[in-house]
C-alpha cells in the first residue's frame, strides 16, 4: 500500500474518531460512563456532551447518577417539547433531551431532571415531577455563578 | 528560463497558500475571536436576535489593549462566550430567577463557558460593560479551574 494511501486512512479513522467522540458518543474510562447520544435534527450533540462533562466537574453526584441509569440520550423533541425533555418507562435506560445549540445550563437541568425520572422508575417509585424539577432547579443553582 | 518559470511556479503557489489560510482564518473569525499570536481561541456565539456578536470582540480586543494580565487569563480560561441569559428557572418563575436573568452575565461552573446578557445596542458604554463582565467571569472561572 501507498504511503500516501495509509496516511489517508490513518487521517480518515481520526476524523470519524474526532466526530463521534464529539458529537454521538459520550465515553469515560476512568469512571466507567458510556453514553450514546442519538442524533437529531437539532444538532445538540455537542451541547449535550459538554452538558454531561460540566456534571462531571461541578457535580460529581449527578453525574454518578447518570452514567449509573442512562445509556443513551435521544437530542429529538420528545413529549417535552422544544426545549424541553422526556422520559419514557417502556425505555428506561434512555431520556430525551431537547437542546438547541447554545442552551448548555438547560441541556445541564434538563439531563438532571430527565435522570431523576430514570433513578424514581429504578427504585420502583412512581413519576413524581416535583422531585426531578427540584433537582433540575438546585443543579441550576448549583452551576451558574454570577 | 527555466529557473524563471520555477521561481513563478513558486510565487502563485506561496499566494494561493497565503489565500487559502487569509480565507481559513476569515472563516474562523466570523464565529470565533482568534488571535494565533497569543495562541488565544474563544468561540463567540452571538444571538441573531436580541445580540451582537461584534460588541463582545470588541470587548475582547480591548482587553488585549488594556489589560494583558487578564487577557491572558481569559484564553487560557475561557473557551466559549455565549450570548444568552443567565436562567436558574426549572419550571416555574420565581423571584430568585427574575434576579438572576437580569445580571449581566454568568459563569458556567465545570465548564470555561461564559454566558454574557445579549444586547442588541453597538455603543462606547455596552463594549466597555462586557469588558468588565467578561474579565470578572474570567477570573471565575480560573478560580474554578485552580481549585479543581
Amino acid at each position: 500500500m501507498k504511503l500516501k494511501t495509509i496516511i489517508f486512512i490513518v487521517f480518515l479513522l481520526f476524523l470519524v474518531n474526532s466526530i463521534i467522540f464529539k458529537y454521538f458518543y459520550y465515553y469515560n474510562k476512568q469512571n466507567n460512563c458510556s453514553i450514546k447520544i442519538s442524533p437529531s435534527f437539532e444538532f445538540s450533540g455537542g451541547t449535550i456532551i459538554r452538558a454531561i462533562a460540566v456534571l462531571k466537574n461541578s457535580s460529581f453526584d449527578d453525574y454518578q447518577d447518570l452514567c449509573q441509569n442512562v445509556n443513551t440520550i435521544n437530542t429529538r423533541i420528545g413529549c417535552g417539547g422544544f426545549g424541553g425533555g422526556c422520559f419514557y418507562q417502556n425505555s428506561p435506560n434512555s431520556i430525551t433531551v431537547s437542546a438547541s445549540g447554545r442552551d448548555l445550563t438547560y441541556a445541564v437541568s434538563i439531563i438532571v431532571h430527565e435522570t431523576c425520572h430514570a433513578i424514581q422508575f429504578s427504585e420502583n417509585r412512581d413519576i413524581s415531577e416535583p422531585e426531578c424539577y427540584a433537582a433540575g432547579r438546585r443543579i441550576l443553582k448549583e452551576i451558574i455563578q454570577f | 528560463m527555466n529557473i524563471f518559470q520555477n521561481i513563478k511556479d513558486a510565487f502563485f503557489q506561496v499566494t494561493f497558500f497565503i489565500m487559502f489560510i487569509f480565507c481559513i482564518y476569515s472563516v474562523i473569525n466570523i464565529f470565533s475571536y482568534y488571535d494565533p499570536i497569543n495562541s488565544c481561541y474563544i468561540r463567540v456565539e452571538g444571538d441573531v436576535v436580541s445580540g451582537n456578536r461584534k460588541t463582545v470582540y470588541d470587548a475582547i480586543k480591548l482587553i488585549k489593549k488594556e489589560d494583558k494580565k487578564t487577557y491572558k487569563v481569559l484564553c487560557q480560561n475561557v473557551e466559549r462566550i455565549s450570548e444568552n441569559e443567565c436562567s436558574t428557572a426549572h419550571g416555574e418563575f420565581t423571584e430568585d430567577d427574575k434576579i438572576a436573568w437580569e445580571q449581566d452575565g454568568c459563569y458556567v461552573r465545570g465548564s470555561k463557558v461564559i454566558l454574557i446578557k445579549p444586547e442588541k445596542i453597538d455603543s462606547e458604554s455596552i463594549i466597555r460593560k462586557r469588558v468588565e463582565t467578561i474579565k470578572k467571569y474570567a477570573l471565575y472561572s480560573e478560580k474554578f479551574w485552580k481549585e479543581n
